[in-house]
């Protein structure tokens, strides 16, 4: 069942899904039909402790660093695109892989080169970001980033946190101005 | 709100009103057509009817109205009666010609007191997506986006499913087929002036649904001492091109009759493409002229009912309908005599198309609507304030406004007969 979120909306994971394991988050979009430079949307996990900054520069995954260090989270490749169907990038979860010290992970939207391109979500057909049950392929959650961040170009889209032994999904829908390397370097990343 | 593009905001209004207004840099020499495109959840037309443009400015219920004049866009929308499977509508904007939109130094749009400025600098886009107006979560909304093509209409259309077989220079709308097209133009050619006039023509044709009308036409032109600044300026002598045009698209022999008048009037010598150049010039330095007149013999004032008389009687017996082009500037005040000229001649084929050149208190002329006790409504009035800044377009619209409305009634009552 999926449950499409608004900001701040907070749903259980167990609970949604009990003995959820392995997730995945997914990017999807239309690539351009018009004229102009292609639509790039990058998805980000910021893995963080207690002070909300990465345990390390390692944590943070993205495209150009596909593998935390424990192995626990794996980000499928890049797409310049959104060529294709389904999800255009995918980064996957393995919950019972995830060591104790990583609080939260943060996940994030970018649109690549944003500025230079003078692009934004709502340019952009069909974009959005979702979290998918991967064992049985469901969608949990799922945020409209064409209709609901149309002036971002940047989001933060929601954060994966420990509560007692559950998992749970906070929506955050959060925009942010200064694209990858300013939410980056928020999240402690040395950039 | 200011929107941006990409940005979109819900619409409170369920009857929307959308302006586009635009200004030209000084080298911008194309044309530039506005379109909306009804599409459903996959963005594609549902059907011919989905492109609205001036081909064909309405869809079926009404719901779409598109009214295009110089500088300015207008797009009409009853968002509760547009048609359920009607996801989407697209308004969008293209250049005929050699120049692309960063050649528009202006383009807003507004809607429900929203705003939107179009970024023109530095694109290449020949054709280009303004805006959409969506449904969303049981309301409207309308999306600001500004995205084009390059290639001007055809991957445009593409991109909405319509299928369009475009000639190799540049892309054209579609248009019913025409078989008058060709020899229009041609006919045309004699006079080379002329020949820039039988696109507008035909596309006006086309949207009036009158490329197959055969007719008689009459221009009656007023000479009275106030029309002066209107003789002067050269506008009689255009206006007369442009109906001259018309003419030989309607009438077999190519001609046009003409009357003027004044205080008396005369009817005089067809106007043919043969004689139609400096034909008003002539009109006024033929015979002798008194201070106060402007066409010799006729007198300086206006008196209407005479020469709407003698029209009547020429074409009582016509067995083809005649198209009566009557240019005047107003001071209208004869009223009862007009109106019994018009309501008399309601039975008979004649048309009365009354066009106002800059003039004012057009009388009767701004009531005709009112003026409902005749056997159909045979006339039709439009004023035209500036004539230079009337697009030729713009002009034959007007021009061939009702006239398919008279033909389809005055068949149905048996007053012209096929």
């Amino acid at each position: 069942m999926a449950v499409s979120l608004t900001k701040g909306g907070n749903v259980s994971l167990t609970k949604e899904a009990p003995g959820l394991s392995k997730i995945v988050a997914g990017l999807g979009w239309d690539s351009r039909v018009t004229d102009g430079s292609a639509f790039d949307l990058d998805a980000s996990v910021f893995l963080v402790g207690d002070d909300g900054k990465v345990l390390s520069d390692q944590h943070f995954v993205f495209f150009n660093n596909a593998k935390s260090p424990d192995g626990s989270v794996v980000h499928q490749g890049d797409n310049r695109t959104g060529e294709g169907d389904g999800d255009d990038e995918q980064v996957k979860f393995d919950l019972n892989a995830v060591p104790a010290e990583i609080k939260k992970a943060v996940f994030a939207v970018t649109i690549y080169d944003a500025e230079t391109r003078k692009q934004n979500f709502g340019m952009v057909s069909n974009a959005y970001i979702r979290i998918v049950n991967e064992d049985n392929s469901t969608e949990i959650a799922r945020y409209d980033l064409s209709e609901d961040a149309s002036t971002e170009t940047a989001m933060v889209f929601g954060e994966l946190y420990r509560h007692n032994n559950e998992w749970k999904f906070k929506a955050v829908g959060q925009g942010f101005a200064g694209g990858l390397s300013a939410l980056a370097k928020q999240h402690g990343v040395s950039v | 709100m200011e929107l941006i593009s990409g940005q979109n905001t819900v619409l409170a209004t369920r009857q929307l009103e959308v302006q586009l207004t635009y200004a030209f840099h000084p080298h911008f020499t194309s044309d530039l057509d506005a379109s909306a495109f009804l599409l459903n959840g996959d963005e594609k037309v549902l059907s011919d009817e989905s492109m609205i443009f001036y081909n064909q400015p309405r869809n079926a219920n009404g719901s779409v109205v598109l009214e295009t004049e110089p500088g300015q866009v207008r797009l009409w929308l009853d968002l509760d009666r547009l048609a359920e499977n009607v996801s989407k509508v697209a308004l969008t904007l293209v250049i005929d010609g050699k120049d692309n939109i960063s050649g528009l130094s202006a383009l807003a749009l507004q809607a429900d007191g929203h705003r939107y400025q179009v970024p023109l600098a530095d694109r290449s886009e020949k054709a280009l997506i303004v805006a959409q107006i969506y449904r969303h979560q049981g309301g409207w909304k309308i999306r600001a986006l500004g995205q084009g093509f390059n290639g001007g209409l055809q991957p445009l259309a593409q991109h909405y499913g319509v299928d369009i077989a475009a000639p190799e220079t540049v892309p054209v709308p579609p248009a019913a087929p025409v078989t008058t097209t060709v020899s229009l133009e041609k006919k045309l050619a004699k006079v080379p002036a002329l020949v820039s006039l039988a696109k507008p023509i035909r596309v006006s044709l086309e949207k009036h649904r009158l490329h197959d009308v055969k007719a008689r036409v009459a221009f009656v032109l007023d000479a009275s001492g106030s029309m002066i600044n209107q003789f002067k300026s050269g506008n009689v002598q255009k206006v007369l091109e442009r109906v001259a045009a018309l003419a030989v698209q309607f009438d077999d022999d190519g001609a046009l009759e003409l009357w003027a008048f004044g205080t008396e009037f005369k009817k005089y010598e067809d106007v043919t493409l043969d004689n139609l150049d400096g034909y008003v010039e002539r009109l006024r330095t033929t015979g002798k002229r008194s201070m106060w007149e402007i066409i010799p013999g006729l007198g300086g004032t206006n008196n209407e009912p005479p020469v709407m008389q003698d029209i009547i009687a020429t074409f009582s017996d016509s067995t083809q309908p005649a198209f009566v082009v009557f240019i005047t500037d107003g001071g209208i005040n004869k009223t009862r005599e007009i109106k019994n000229a018009i309501r008399e001649s309601a039975q008979l084929p004649i048309f009365w198309k009354y066009m106002g050149l800059g003039g004012s208190n057009y009388g009767i002329l701004e009531k005709l609507d009112n003026f409902t006790d005749r056997l159909v409504d045979n006339t039709h009035f439009f004023p035209v304030d500036d004539y230079k800044r009337i697009s030729d377009e713009r002009l034959y619209d007007l021009l061939l406004t009702e006239f398919r409305e008279w033909l389809d009634e005055a068949r149905r009552k048996k007053i012209l007969r096929d």
